[in-house]
């Protein structure tokens, strides 16, 4: 049997809901794998201690977190084989690239910008550097999911909320500055932007290599549309930590079709055979680049 | 009734009063400003590396300069200086002579296609015109072409938009290709590029050279505008010459470069009303400051004597009330200790 850790932030809501996935279950079950999650909202409050996983039982976090693994008040790292670390940002994120003129970016400069942002994440004041530091385990990252491609804005008389929505995503299916580009007819932008988003995965992967870390799982491209957003699909009806729907409808979070996409490249990642790995072999790998 | 036509001049008139026993850091009447530069003027910045200190003082007090190629968000600020962000209205680094702004402005109005701009050094690819802003170099010679497209756009974007250049003279001296007449910033083979002697030539700029591009310069601005009008400041850089190819000791050959420099702003300023010049050359190279002004190798500015200087600037232009420090997202304030990027700089390495 293999043991998997999933630690982090609110997005392991939506890998935990994965679980859910009849056809996921059934390949988890012949593969003889057991994942397990422990998380917090930001990570915040979240600690590796002597190898354990917890939360002070005087954090506001904690019921976060004893719902996140089922009751338990700590886990021992050394009982699982490998730890996937899920947050806090991403760097799949446009618009820390994409500025106002699109602008065509050296891979020099892309391999700064997703530096800062995995540096950022295993920053000492987050639990993810301390994990790493404990070498028992082989590690993985699983970036926060790309923005939703677009959402219904219910929550209008929020400015909060729509301020936040206004610079994130695309709205009531209006393209929002960064993917204005992508809405033009001008191929030349669009085989920018694809040239970015290219680069950046590459950059990721290299970057992650440099920290230490087994690897990375960044969305198959399958799951994205404009390169930098997640389908729809993927994020209606989104989940957080306690596998209810979450609270507010602009919300980044995403479902159990996201979270069993995920746990499939997990287990792809730590060379299990999935159910979708043999019904579309190839064409997955092959057709989103 | 004038005794002589010395008789009423002020006190700055006279090298003893103006200057032996002149505060070099308030001196009096050392420039007068031709026009004001109203809060909202759209300036644009150019020039040799002294231009950098002029840039960033300005948005320091508040005046809009144009950014037409800012940043991502994302990229930290302290390498922004290093990938030519921030540093001046576009990415197009130092330009050091008169040629190579007008080679710019002519292709920028697309009357002219650099040739032979793509060099390579171990095996990545750089824009020859502006070597410095990708210190990595690109992937591929086609790289290096979309962002040279991507940059003559905004370059242009930025000529049809602004109110004011501020433009510092910097060198005479320039290496060009002999069939193209292509100028380059540094010299083939010493940043980055290889020399070829069939291919590449020195050429030093004379008095009338420096005229006549500049004016050809403007002529390709007007074009780019439509005839709208716009205003100029040149300043002389202070920065003596790193090292020189004219055969001429460089004392010799600084000497020639910035008076010729001074000459030709001093004339074009003189001449057309919509052009001024301000003295930052004078400010630094003034006899009263024993050469104080410069750092230990005698060439770098100290950055309290570019505070002089644009103190003086201010003077005349006052800083923009309300509006100090406010543009600092490029992270070209957040250095105590401003660092120029100077390409010309590097050659000292190549002095026995």
């Amino acid at each position: 049997m293999k043991r998997v850790l999933i630690v982090g932030n609110s997005h392991i809501g939506a890998l935990k809901c994965g679980l859910n996935n009849k056809r996921l279950k059934q390949t988890i079950d012949r593969c003889d794998i057991e994942f397990d999650f422990a998380g917090t909202t930001g990570a915040i409050d979240l600690t590796c201690v002597d190898g354990k996983i917890l939360v002070s039982e005087e954090s506001p976090r904690f019921n976060d977190f004893i719902l996140t693994t089922n009751g338990k008040r700590s886990l021992s790292l050394d009982h699982y084989d490998h730890i996937f670390m899920v947050g806090l940002g991403s760097p799949l994120d446009p618009r820390r690239f994409i500025g106002d003129p699109l602008q065509p970016l050296s891979t020099s400069i892309i391999f700064a910008i997703v530096k800062q942002t995995v540096d950022h994440t295993f920053s000492p004041k987050y639990v993810y550097s301390s994990i790493l530091k404990w070498h028992h385990q082989i590690s993985y990252w699983i970036p926060n999911p790309c923005e939703p491609e677009k959402l219904n804005l219910q929550l209008r008389d929020d400015p909060d909320n729509v301020h936040r929505a206004l610079g994130r995503i695309a709205l009531m299916g209006e393209p929002c500055f960064f993917l204005s580009a992508l809405e033009s007819p001008n191929s030349r932008e669009k085989l920018l932007v694809a040239s970015i988003a290219d680069r950046i995965r590459k950059a990721t992967e290299n970057q992650c290599e440099k920290m230490g870390l087994a690897g990375v799982i960044l969305p198959p491209e399958c799951m994205l549309c404009n390169h930098f957003q997640t389908k729809a699909h993927y994020s209606i009806n989104s989940k957080h930590f306690c596998n209810e729907t979450f609270h507010r409808e602009i919300d980044p979070h995403m479902n159990e079709a996201y979270g069993a996409e995920i746990l499939e490249e997990i287990m792809r990642k730590l060379g299990y055979e999935t159910a979708s790995t043999k019904e579309s072999l190839g064409s997955r790998r092959l057709s989103g680049r | 009734m004038r005794d002589h036509p010395y008789q009423d001049q002020p006190r700055w008139a006279f090298w003893k009063t103006g200057v032996s026993q002149e505060d070099p850091y308030a001196i009096e009447g050392i420039y007068a400003k031709k026009f004001d530069i109203p809060h909202d003027t759209k300036i644009a910045t150019a020039g040799s590396c002294f231009a950098q200190h002029i840039s960033r003082h300005l948005i320091k007090n508040g005046y809009n300069v144009l950014d037409v190629e800012p940043p991502p968000p994302a990229l930290p600020k302290e390498l922004h200086g290093q990938f030519g962000f921030g540093i001046y209205s576009a990415r197009y680094g130092n330009i050091y002579t008169v040629r190579q702004l007008n080679q710019l402005a002519q292709e920028a109005a697309g009357c002219y296609s650099p040739q032979d701009y793509i060099w390579d050094k171990e095996g990545r690819y750089y824009d020859a015109l502006r070597p410095a802003i990708e210190p990595e170099g690109l992937d591929s010679a086609e790289e290096v072409v979309e962002h040279r497209i991507h940059h003559i756009e905004r370059v242009r974007f930025m000529f049809e938009n602004l109110d004011l250049l501020i433009f510092t003279l910097g060198l005479t001296e320039m290496w060009v290709n002999k069939e193209s007449g292509t100028v380059y910033p540094t010299a083939p083979g010493t940043l980055i590029g290889h020399f070829n002697e069939d291919l590449h030539t020195f050429i030093n700029a004379q008095y009338k050279d420096v005229i006549s591009d500049f004016n050809d310069f403007q002529r390709a601005l007007k074009r780019i505008r439509a005839g709208r009008p716009f205003k100029v400041i040149l300043t002389v850089s202070p920065v003596p010459l790193t090292a020189t190819a004219s055969g001429k000791h460089v004392l010799v050959s600084t000497t020639y470069s910035k008076s010729t420099l001074r000459s030709a702003a001093g004339l074009l300023s003189t001449n057309q009303n919509h052009i001024d010049y301000f003295p930052s050359f004078e400010i630094v190279a003034n006899p009263r400051l024993c050469s104080t002004a410069f750092e230990d190798n005698l060439r770098s500015v100290k950055d309290e004597a570019v505070e002089n200087v644009m103190k003086h600037f201010f003077s005349e232009h006052p800083p923009i009330q309300g509006k100090q420090d406010r543009h600092t997202r490029s992270g070209r304030l957040s250095r105590n200790k401003i660092e120029t990027q100077c390409e010309e700089a590097l050659l000292e390495a190549f002095s026995q």
